[in-house]
């Protein structure tokens, strides 16, 4: 994310954390094997309050640097990542990490956060503003049927997860646009 | 929103990451990676805008080895350089970039290229008349944009700040009226000389200055027509983790009706939307106590001088009058308040005979 944004914000770092769990549900994943709750609150969506902890940590032991709200990882954070991504336990989140933050290659940030807004989980809870979980279980079963209909034409076993990613996005944007 | 699987489907199958994914394989996808970060590099530098005819962009999948038909290239190493070998000036037909492993950019200009022949190996990406697109083993397959203000999706600017998106949008979409949306404000169409609005033209202003928005502002949500209490909806609400942003939008000119009938509206509508405006700011503080609430006026300036009716072009001179002239606000909500915010006047060019 910072190779194309620069510093980040840490509620983009939220957005692009739940892109990266809706893209292990299309590998076939549970959403409760990525570790953490995402949920909508009223003063942001999508929200995890661990996620948002660990960050904290991080800047404070010196991986992230804040500074005016926006982040940016330390040289001392990325040889952190280096390691970290060789563990065998994250080798596979590495894939769906990488998969979410490459959609910014194709689509501006702007783009990707009014694509995930239209999901029918966060639409929902945004129209009745509602604070709520995201991915329960209606809510997932409506995911699992759209990433089956974009695996027949990408495929599961696609190597870069960029692809579904973008496609997913641009569909969900092509719809938002044909109905304003 | 539900969606349709079926048309889920039938999407996915048309586009162009997937098409490349099936046709050129896992090397594909990584070089079309490196091109589209370039992409997003050279129109740092390029107005997409300002390209007359094509550019192509191309990285060979398997080699660096330039194509063999194609002429002597310049070289280019660094990307500002860019600017100067392919001005404005020199751009006459179809420009070719190569994208070489190193990062170096090989330019060709005023090239004649077979498409078909140089996608069989190699990622290519095709810009012409306000349209991207990857070039598939001889297809041009065009790449869905959602904005209408930007030329190419790769050439998209972001905004951590509202007021410096707004001043981007006074610029690129309202001046000489680019906005693919806000063109349909015209009377008599995008081609006449725009001297009036249509009738009651605040839906499209809306409609393309929260798209707009929506494309380039970074962490923001944008949200059209929202209630700021029980019944009276802002034109557009932007909402931040901690804050949230009213924008009214005024119009100033002249529209006319379908049965030929004029409205004018001059500063005095623009300070009703003050007042407007403030009222807002008061009414939502009530109802999200939690946020910081900032109001902006947006005025789209569209008054010409000395016009009738029955006018069908204007002289520079006229056409420019207002150009600088600034509202005259009273009360001057933005000294009194500090969550007022300066209004923001966008003039909106019309095309002049020429004097």
């Amino acid at each position: 994310m910072q190779n194309s944004l620069g510093n980040v914000a840490s509620t983009e770092i939220q957005l692009f954390a739940y892109l990266s769990c809706l893209l292990s549900l299309y590998k076939g994943q549970q959403a409760s094997a990525w570790g953490y709750d995402f949920a909508i609150t009223k003063l942001s969506y999508p929200y995890s309050p661990e996620l948002d902890q660990a960050i904290d940590v991080l800047v404070s032991n010196g991986c992230l640097k804040l500074s005016n709200e926006y982040i940016t990882v330390t040289e001392f954070g990325k040889e952190e990542y280096t390691f970290l991504k060789s563990l065998f336990q994250f080798s596979t989140r590495e894939d769906f990490i990488d998969g979410a933050c490459s959609s910014l290659l194709a689509l501006p940030v702007g783009a990707i956060r009014n694509a995930l807004y239209q999901e029918t989980d966060i639409k929902g809870a945004v129209a009745l503003a509602q604070s709520r979980l995201l991915l329960t279980e209606s809510g997932v079963d409506a995911l699992y049927e759209q990433f089956g209909a974009l695996s027949t034409s990408i495929g599961v076993e696609v190597d870069d997860l960029m692809v579904p990613a973008v496609v997913w996005l641009s569909y969900l944007l092509k719809v938002q646009n044909l109905n304003d | 929103m539900s969606i349709d699987l079926e048309k889920l489907r039938e999407f996915t199958y048309e586009q162009y990451m997937p098409k490349i994914s099936r046709v050129y394989g896992r090397p594909g996808v990584q070089i079309l990676r490196n091109v589209m970060g370039m992409l997003r590099r050279i129109y740092e530098h390029i107005e997409p805008d300002l390209i007359s005819d094509s550019l192509i962009v191309f990285r060979l999948i398997n080699e660096d080895t330039p194509p063999v038909y194609l002429s002597q290239p310049e070289r280019v190493t660094f990307l500002e350089h860019l600017v100067q070998e392919y001005s404005p000036s020199t751009r006459s037909g179809t420009s070719a970039i190569q994208i070489l492993s190193n990062g170096d950019l090989l330019l060709w200009k005023n090239v004649t290229i077979d498409l078909a022949k140089l996608s069989a190996d190699a990622i290519v990406y095709l810009y012409r008349s306000r349209q991207d697109y990857f070039v598939i083993q001889g297809d041009e397959e065009k790449i869905f944009n959602p904005s209408r203000v930007h030329a190419s999706i790769f050439a998209i600017s972001t905004f951590q700040e509202l007021v410096d998106a707004l001043e981007d949008y006074k610029r690129r979409s309202i001046r000489t009226s680019t906005c693919q949306n806000f063109a349909n404000v015209w009377h008599g169409g995008q081609g006449n000389h725009r001297l009036f609005f249509v009738n009651k033209p605040e839906d499209i202003m809306r409609k393309s200055l929260t798209q707009y928005l929506q494309n380039v502002l970074r962490e923001a949500h944008v949200q059209p027509e929202v209630n700021v209490d029980e019944s009276h909806p802002v034109d557009i609400q932007v909402t931040w983790a901690n804050r949230i942003a009213l924008i009214e939008i005024k119009w100033m000119g002249d529209s006319i009706t379908p049965t030929g009938n004029f409205t004018s509206y001059r500063d005095a509508r623009a300070n009703e939307g003050a007042e407007q405006l403030a009222e807002y700011l008061d009414a939502k503080r009530t109802w999200s106590p939690v946020h910081e609430v900032i109001g902006y006026l947006v005025v789209i300036d569209a008054r010409r001088r000395g016009i009738t009716p029955t006018s069908t072009n204007i002289d520079r001179t006229n056409g420019f009058w207002y150009a600088d002239k600034e509202v005259t606000y009273n009360p001057e909500y933005h000294k009194i308040r500090p969550d007022f915010k300066e209004p923001v006047r966008m003039f909106a060019e019309p095309i002049c005979r020429p004097d």
